[in-house]
């Protein structure tokens, strides 16, 4: 929901379109929301905007360009925009993904930043990516070290966060709603430097928690 | 040469009959008209609009796209609506129309003109906001765009231009390509059988309720070009007034695609156009 107000606002700020990546369990709303409160964004001027030529030269809203030097310093232009949203757009989080050492604290599950390095890393976005934390919990709670890592935004890809994780771990499972769309970027943030896994449903099937725990523990066979 | 000497001399000693000596006072554009009430000889009647930017058209010869520009400019002058006024590019030989138009103009994806100018009208009401659509763009790849605009009644008024073919892309048959018609696509004339009878916009749209202004015009004569400029005329009027929905189709030529010279294509429109696309006024707000 938040991230919906977001999109919004970036679409408004960049004058690009924001795709919101839904799928079948978001769609039918399995679960009771509280919509925020209508926020009031700090939206950027519009001198471009059509709103009638009075007291300015007339404005045109346009992308077609027939001369090739206007159409090539158009694209230069959106390039740098792209590059814009590249430097300050990409969102993740990180799931039990640190080696941080844990401070003394009472038994039970080792969390956050609390759990040692993981072993796997689990990519998983959207609703795949809430089931793929169910699993990483029931992992770490039977001692294997799995981590997640979640692209929050899928472009601009979170390449340099997933590399940098991905230096600690062995091994890579992309967890999708797909036949696999999301783990070439995940191959493009990696390389070749660590074992790379994919696990998919798709025509509408939802996989369980199990059956993700069961491939992660596949995925750390392979490796170790 | 000796002639134009005894005229020159006769206008300095002053002659009663000779024409005026003074260099022609510059045209002036005025929102109004092109009137120049300070000029001592009358009225100027004839001139560029304001609206319409000084520059050389793209056009084929022979179009009849740069008149329907010239038009709609002498009426947004005419109206006064200049500072409001907002129009909405097609794809097809007229997405250009922001080179000539000297107000606001944004494009749209193709057949999605409707579409824009709803949201730009329903943002902003006091805009006067009109669609410039050849038949390609209203008819073929815009129709459920057009229609819905038009069943919804959008406030907002569309110039269609209907050259039975697609100019842009190389003169390929349209929805409103006359049977018969040879084009790129129909080498051998268009069929009735497999590409259906040729599509009278303004008819189809009429039994909607959300409809108001629906008229049909043709550019083959001056008479008739006259009443395509007042059709224009009334529909802005028609959306000022905020009575609702007009739509002014226009007959106009393609002769580049029709492969006829700019006068036989204005005698095909009136031999081969006008006969299946009647001409007038095809819905009257009440
Ligand atoms: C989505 C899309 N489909 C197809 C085209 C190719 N295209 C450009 S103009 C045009 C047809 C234009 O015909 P019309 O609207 O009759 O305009 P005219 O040039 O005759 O005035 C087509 C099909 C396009 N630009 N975009
Ligand atoms: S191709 Fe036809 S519609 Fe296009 S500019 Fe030439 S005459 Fe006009
Ligand atoms: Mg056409």
């Amino acid at each position: 929901m938040d991230l919906t107000y977001l999109s919004f606002d970036l679409a408004d700020k960049y004058r690009n379109p924001v795709l919101i990546l839904s799928d079948g369990l978001l769609g039918q709303m399995m679960e009771p929301a509280v919509l925020p409160e209508m926020m009031d964004s700090k939206l950027p001027p519009k001198p471009w905007a059509l709103t009638g030529a009075r007291n300015r030269p007339p404005n045109v809203v346009r992308s077609l360009y027939l001369d090739v030097d206007l159409l090539e310093k158009l694209n230069i232009k959106l390039a740098d925009k792209f590059r814009a949203m590249e430097q300050q757009e990409v969102r993740f989080e990180e799931f039990d993904l640190t080696d941080a050492v844990p401070p003394p604290r009472p038994a039970g599950l080792s969390r956050g930043r609390h759990a040692p390095a993981a072993d796997l890393i689990l990519v998983a976005y959207g609703s795949v990516a809430r089931i793929c934390r169910s699993a990483v919990r029931r992992l770490r709670q039977a001692g294997q070290r799995v981590g997640l890592f979640r692209p929050i935004t899928v472009w601009p890809f979170p390449y340099e966060p997933l590399a940098t994780a991905a230096e600690k771990a062995k091994a890579l499972l992309a967890v999708e709603m797909s036949m696999g769309q999301m783990i070439e970027d995940v191959k493009l943030a990696v390389g070749r430097r660590r074992r790379i896994s994919f696990f998919g449903r798709v025509g509408g099937c939802v996989m369980t928690v199990e059956e993700v725990v069961q491939e992660a523990r596949t995925a750390l066979q392979e490796v170790e | 040469m000796e002639t134009r000497r005894r005229i020159r001399r006769a206008a300095r000693e002053g002659h009663p009959k000779a024409p005026d000596p003074r260099p022609p006072t510059p045209r002036r554009r005025t929102a109004e008209g092109y009137a120049n009430p300070q000029d001592p000889r009358g009225r100027q009647v004839f001139g560029k609009p304001a609206s319409l930017k000084d520059v050389p058209t793209h056009f084929c010869s022979g179009c009849g796209h740069g008149l329907v520009h010239r038009m709609v400019a002498e009426v947004v002058d005419e109206l006064g609506i200049r500072e409001r006024v907002v129009g909405v590019s097609p794809v097809g030989c007229a997405v250009l129309g922001y080179d000539y138009w000297d107000f606001d103009v944004s494009e749209a994806a193709h057949g999605r003109t409707p579409a824009v100018a709803t949201g730009m009208k329903r943002a902003r009401p006091d805009l006067i906001v009109f669609t410039y659509q050849g038949d390609g763009d209203l008819a073929a790849i815009g129709t459920a765009e057009l229609i819905h605009t038009a069943n919804r009644g959008e406030n907002i008024t569309i110039i269609f231009v209907n050259n039975a073919v697609y100019g842009m892309t190389g003169g390929q048959m349209a929805p409103t390509t006359l049977e018969g018609q040879i084009t790129a696509t129909t080498p051998t004339g268009r069929t009735l059988e497999g590409c259906g009878a040729p599509l009278k916009v303004p008819e189809m749209i009429a039994p909607f309720p959300g409809t108001k202004y629906l008229v049909r015009t043709a550019l083959n004569n001056p008479h008739n070009i006259s009443i395509a400029r007042r059709s224009i005329k009334k529909a802005f009027q028609c959306q000022i007034e905020n009575v609702g929905f007009s739509l002014v189709e226009i007959l106009s030529p393609c002769p580049t695609y029709w492969r006829l010279s700019p006068l036989d294509a204005l005698k095909w429109i009136e031999e081969k156009m006008i006969p299946y696309f009647p001409l007038g006024e095809i819905k009257v707000p009440d």
